[in-house]
């Protein structure tokens, strides 16, 4: 998967994706609509897309929509 | 006390917690988002009201969550009302988390916490929760932890100019061991969960 593409998937984590104008270097966790249930939904949606197990400290230590699609790329 | 697990703990209240309980409960952004009514609360009546639940545990229990990460941190409180040695079951109710830690699953694990000592150290058999149906996130949460929706209370709480209605959840034993025994308390186990009743609470009262 591209960037864009997971940039686009990415919106789903949200509960309310409406206006919400996600890039590749936005930083999500300083978003008004992250919450401890969109950490969850980060680590649901790397399980469901990518089969891959990412964990509440690996959220923690990225900042950017780009840094978390390297972080899954990579695992 | 302590509860020791994942990225908090649980503690019981000390007195020179009131300064950090009174500075969220005049929080009324905090406060919104509970089924409890807002008022402005002296420094002295929170001092009072700490060293109340300080010295009575028995129907109810208040705990400090911190971080474990070493700075023992508090960064909220949650408790167990109206304990019921009788027929085994309490309220799991009041859990306040300082906004600077809400995009943490701080609050996820001190509720996993808060299961486990009623469970397995009060004996209990069931936990009760209630929250703002308008509130979708503790919807999802009490979900997602087990808890299953009992009903709905109309219009039974007064906030922001409007009445509200309450949703009313519950666990029990039961379902929590069998949970617990499927791993269904890991953290993507939890997670797996979130997605599915995100789509589910939409079609739901």
């Amino acid at each position: 998967m591209e960037i864009n593409e997971f940039v686009e998937k990415f919106a789903e984590v949200f509960d309310d994706a409406d206006g919400l104008e996600l890039k590749p270097d936005t930083y999500f966790k300083e978003l008004d609509k992250f919450s401890s249930l969109t950490a969850l939904s980060i680590i649901a949606f790397a399980d469901e897309n990518f089969d891959v197990t990412i964990t509440g400290k690996d959220i923690r230590g990225v900042k950017t929509v780009k840094e978390l699609f390297d972080l899954i790329s990579n695992k | 006390m302590v509860m020791d697990k994942k990225s908090v703990y649980l503690r019981a209240f000390k007195e020179e917690d009131a300064i950090l309980i009174n500075k969220w409960r005049n929080n009324i952004d905090i406060m919104s988002l509970t089924c409890g009514r807002f008022r402005y609360v002296s420094e002295e009546m929170e001092k009072s009201w700490v060293h109340s639940k300080i010295m009575n545990n028995v129907q109810e229990e208040y705990f400090a969550i911190c971080l474990s990460d070493g700075s023992n941190t508090m960064i909220g409180y949650e408790c167990l009302r109206n304990i019921d040695y009788f027929n085994r079951s309490a309220y799991a109710a009041g859990i306040v988390i300082d906004p600077q830690y809400k995009s943490e699953t701080y609050m996820i694990d001190a509720f996993v916490l808060l299961m486990e000592y009623a469970f397995f150290h009060l004996g209990l058999n069931r936990l009760v929760g209630r929250c703002l149906k308008i509130h979708h996130n503790s919807r999802i949460m009490m979900e997602m932890l087990g808890f299953s929706l009992e009903g709905l209370e109309r219009e039974s709480v007064y906030k922001n100019h409007q009445y509200m209605d309450v949703c009313v959840y519950s666990i029990l034993y039961n379902d929590y061991i069998n949970l617990c025994n499927n791993d269904g308390y890991t953290p993507l186990a939890i997670a797996r969960r979130v997605g599915k009743i995100r789509k589910q609470l939409k079609n739901k009262i």
